[in-house]
C-alpha cells in the first residue's frame, strides 16, 4: 500500500485526534487502522489557512519585514530578518555595515534563545519530567513551577533574556521592527548593552546545566527509539562547513549521514527542494529533488543542524556537540533527541550573545549603506528557531510585491511529523483502545519538532482534547474528549470506563 | 497610532462633564498613588484589533510624555500584548502597581478595581489575566504587590484589523489627560 491511498477500504478504519494540545494553532491527526489494530498511515492535517503568500501581493517591498512577521507569534523576528536579508538584496545592498549585520544577528540569536527556551522548558518539559505518572491535567508548565521550581525558573528567566535582547533592539518584544533595506533603523546604547551584560551574567551558568538536563533526560529515560526516523537533512552552514543560524550556504545530508550537496547558494534553492501538495493539508510537503518524492522529505531544526555542521564554533557549545555525537551514534534519531541538540543551539546562542554583546562595533555609526543596482527577485534565508526558512519575492517595476514563495520550517519537517506520529502509534496503539498515554505520546513526537503549527501564538497550558473516530465515508462513529477543566468526557456512542479510555469503534 | 493633541484639546474641552467621571472613577488612585514612592504602570494589548489597542496607545502616549521619568528609572512602564509567564517576573512587593488594558465585558466606560490572586492557574493558555499572573508570581516566591489596581477601558470591537471605535478613543483622550495628571502629581511629590 502506498502512504496516501487505500484501496481495500473495508478493512480500515479511521481514527482522527483533534485537536492536538500544548501545540498551538489548530492541528488534527487521523490514523488509518487495518483490521489487525496495525496502524498503516498516519497524517498530521493542518487545517488553517493563512494565505500570507498570496495577501502580500502587490504591497510595496518595503512593508515585507513588518507585514511578515505576523506570521508567527514565537518566532517573528525570524520572518522580519528573513524578508529584511530579502530586500537587502532587492536593492543591491547585501554586504551590510558591520554594526548592522552584529546588531541584525544580536537580535536573531536573542530569539532563537527565548524561542529554545519557550520550547523545552515550557512546553516539553512537562512530558520529560512527569512522564506518563502524572495525570494531564497537571502535565502543564505551571504544575512544573510548583514540583520543579528551580528548573522552571531558570526557563522563564532564559526566555525573559531572549525577550530583553529583542526589546532593547527591535523596541517591542513582539512585532518589533529594526531591518530596513541596507540596514537598521536604530543600535543599541551603551545603557541598554550594560544592562543586557549584566542580565547574561545571572543566566549564563544555566545554558550548559540546559544542555546537562536535556542530556539526562534523554539517556534517563530510554528515549532513543522514541518516534525514531530516519531522514536526509537540511541546514544552513558558514563558509567553514561549521554551525550557522543567520548567512550560509545550504548543506544536506543523505539519510545515512553522507553529503548530498554543500554550500548551495541559497538563491538556488528551488533547483533542489521541489514542494508537493496534498489534497488532505494545507501544508506543502517539500522534498530534496535529487532523492525523489517518496525519499525526498528531510527534516530541518536544531538535530538537523548539529548533525549537519562539521562544528559550532565555540569551544563549550562544540564540546557539547561533540557530547552528542558521542552518545548517539548518527544512526539513532529519536525524534526527542531535538530537544537535547536544541539546549545546544541554545548555549550557542548564549555564547555568540556574549562576544556580541562585548563588541563596540555594536555601538557603530553607519547603520545602513548605500543601495546597489536593483534586482527583480530576491532571497532571504535564515536559519529560525524550528529550521530553515526560505522568502523569495519577485518584484515589479512599480516595486510591488508580484509573487512570494515562503518555506517555513514546519513545512519542511512536515512529513517527518508524519512519520514520527506513525512510529508512536505502530508501537503503542494497542488494540482498539486510545488512551490518554498514546494521545500524549502522538502530541510529544509532535512537540519535539514544532509546538507552533499556526505560527501564530503559544500555549503553557492544556488546552481541551478531543477524539473523534470516523467511519471511511466522514461519519463520526464516536466522540470523546476534556472539558475545559482537563476532565475526560464523554461525549457520544463510546464506552469508556472511568479509567479514561475512549475506546474506537471499528468500522 | 496616536491621538492628535488639538483633537484631544477639542474634545476635552467640550467635555467636561466626561472628563470629570473619569477623574472620579480615577479617585482612589489618586489618594493611592501619593503614598507611594514607586509607580509601575502595566499596559496590554493588540494594536491591529480594534478596542484591544487602548492599552498600546496609552503606553506609547505616556512614554512619549514622560520620557524623562522613564529613562531616570522613576516611573516604570511596562506593554505587552498579552501578559506571559515572565512578566510575573517584573512584579515586586514595594510600589504601586497599574494593570491598563480593554475590557470587553458590558460596563462603565473606564473602571477601576483590585485585583486579587487566582488560586487555580493549572488549566490555562498562554495568556494570563493579571490575576493569574499574580498567581504565578506567588507560585515562584514573589510577595504580592502592596497596592494594586486594574483600569479596564471598556471595548467594544475586537476584530482583527478593526479600527479603534469613537467611545474607546474617547476614554483613551481622557484617560490620557488624567493618567498625566496623576503622573505629575505624584513625580512631585516624589521625585526630586
Amino acid at each position: 500500500m502506498k502512504k496516501d491511498e487505500t484501496s481495500d477500504t473495508d478493512s480500515f478504519r479511521r481514527i482522527a485526534i483533534d485537536p492536538v494540545s500544548r501545540v498551538e494553532g489548530h492541528g488534527k491527526v487521523t490514523l488509518l487502522v487495518d483490521k489487525h489494530h496495525q496502524v498503516q498511515q498516519a497524517r498530521l492535517h493542518i487545517v488553517e489557512f493563512r494565505g500570507f503568500e498570496r495577501f502580500i501581493q502587490g504591497r510595496p517591498y518595503w512593508e515585507l519585514p513588518m507585514i511578515v512577521q505576523r506570521l508567527c507569534g514565537i518566532c517573528p523576528v525570524s520572518h522580519h530578518l528573513a524578508a529584511g536579508k530579502a530586500i537587502d538584496m532587492l536593492i543591491g545592498s547585501e554586504q551590510l555595515s558591520d554594526t548592522a549585520d552584529k546588531t541584525r544577528r544580536l537580535l536573531h540569536y536573542g530569539q532563537v534563545l527565548q524561542s529554545h527556551a519557550l520550547h523545552f522548558f515550557h512546553l516539553a518539559s512537562p512530558d520529560l519530567l512527569f512522564g506518563d505518572g502524572v495525570s494531564a491535567n497537571d502535565r502543564n508548565f505551571i504544575h512544573l513551577l510548583d514540583c520543579h521550581s528551580e528548573i522552571a525558573m531558570k526557563g522563564v528567566k532564559l526566555r525573559k533574556f531572549g525577550q530583553k535582547i529583542i526589546e532593547a533592539i527591535s523596541g517591542k518584544r513582539v512585532h518589533g521592527s529594526i531591518a530596513i533595506p541596507g540596514g537598521i533603523n536604530r543600535n543599541l546604547s551603551t545603557t541598554q548593552i550594560s544592562s543586557l551584560q549584566q542580565q547574561l551574567d545571572e543566566v549564563k551558568p544555566w545554558l550548559q546545566e540546559a544542555v546537562e538536563l536535556a542530556k539526562k533526560l534523554y539517556l534517563g529515560a530510554s528515549h532513543q527509539q522514541f518516534a525514531a526516523i530516519t531522514s536526509p537533512i537540511l541546514s544552513m552552514v558558514n563558509d567553514a562547513g561549521e554551525f550557522e543560524l543567520y548567512h550560509g550556504g545550504l548543506r544536506a545530508r543523505r539519510d545515512n549521514g553522507t553529503l548530498l550537496f554543500d554550500q548551495v547558494n541559497y538563491c538556488d534553492y528551488s533547483k533542489h527542494i521541489l514542494e508537493e501538495v496534498k489534497p488532505w493539508s494545507y501544508m506543502k510537503f517539500p522534498f530534496l529533488d535529487a532523492l525523489g518524492k517518496e525519499k525526498g522529505w528531510y527534516r530541518v531544526g536544531p538535530l538537523a543542524r548539529v548533525l549537519n555542521c562539521d562544528g559550532m564554533g565555540f569551544p563549550v557549545s562544540e564540546q557539547a556537540r561533540i557530547d552528542l555525537m558521542n552518545c548517539c551514534p548518527a544512526s539513532e534519531q529519536s525524534s526527542l533527541l531535538y530537544h537535547w541538540a536544541r539546549m545546544i543551539e541554545l548555549l550557542y546562542c548564549g555564547e555568540a550573545i556574549e562576544e556580541l554583546l562585548y563588541d563596540p562595533v555594536l555601538l557603530g555609526s553607519q547603520l545602513t549603506v548605500e543601495p546597489g543596482i536593483r534586482q527583480p527577485e530576491c532571497f532571504g534565508v535564515i536559519e529560525a528557531p524550528r529550521g530553515t526558512l526560505i522568502h523569495h519575492y519577485i518584484v515589479d517595476d512599480q516595486d510591488l510585491i508580484q509573487k512570494a514563495n515562503l518555506i517555513v520550517s514546519t513545512t519542511s519537517n512536515n512529513q517527518a511529523m508524519n512519520m514520527a506520529i506513525q512510529d508512536v502509534c505502530q508501537k503503542e496503539l494497542n488494540g482498539n483502545e486510545i488512551t490518554e498515554r498514546l494521545l500524549n505520546r502522538v502530541e510529544m513526537a509532535i512537540r519535539a519538532y514544532d509546538p507552533c503549527l499556526s505560527c501564530a501564538t503559544h500555549a503553557i497550558g492544556q488546552m481541551p482534547l478531543q477524539i473523534e473516530v470516523h467511519s471511511l465515508s466522514g461519519d463520526v462513529v464516536s466522540k470523546a474528549g476534556r472539558d475545559d477543566t482537563g476532565a475526560f468526557s464523554l461525549m457520544s456512542g463510546v464506552s469508556a470506563e472511568s479509567t479514561g479510555y475512549a475506546t474506537a469503534h471499528e468500522n | 497610532m496616536k491621538i492628535d493633541k488639538a483633537e484631544m484639546s477639542l474634545v476635552a474641552s467640550n467635555s467636561s462633564e466626561v472628563l470629570g467621571s473619569t477623574r472620579t472613577a480615577l479617585a482612589p488612585l489618586q489618594r493611592a498613588i501619593r503614598s507611594h514612592n514607586q509607580l509601575f504602570i502595566f499596559f496590554c494589548g493588540n494594536p491591529a484589533r480594534g478596542d484591544d489597542s487602548a492599552g498600546y496607545l496609552l503606553y506609547e502616549t505616556l512614554k512619549s510624555t514622560h520620557n524623562q521619568l522613564i529613562k531616570n528609572n522613576k516611573l516604570n512602564i511596562i506593554y505587552d500584548h498579552q501578559w506571559q509567564i515572565e512578566d510575573a517576573l517584573e512584579l515586586k512587593r514595594e510600589g504601586l502597581f497599574l494593570f491598563v488594558d480593554a475590557s470587553a465585558r458590558p460596563g462603565p466606560p473606564i473602571c477601576l478595581s483590585a485585583i486579587t490572586t487566582a488560586q487555580n492557574i493549572a488549566s490555562t493558555s498562554h495568556s494570563l489575566s493579571p490575576s493569574q499572573l499574580l498567581g504565578v508570581a506567588a507560585q515562584v516566591g514573589i510577595e504580592p504587590p502592596e497596592v494594586l489596581w486594574q483600569l479596564g477601558i471598556t471595548g467594544y470591537c475586537f476584530e482583527l484589523g478593526a479600527q479603534m471605535s469613537p467611545e474607546v478613543k474617547l476614554s483613551c483622550t481622557f484617560l490620557i489627560q488624567v493618567l498625566d495628571e496623576l503622573i505629575e502629581d505624584w513625580s512631585a511629590q516624589w521625585v526630586p
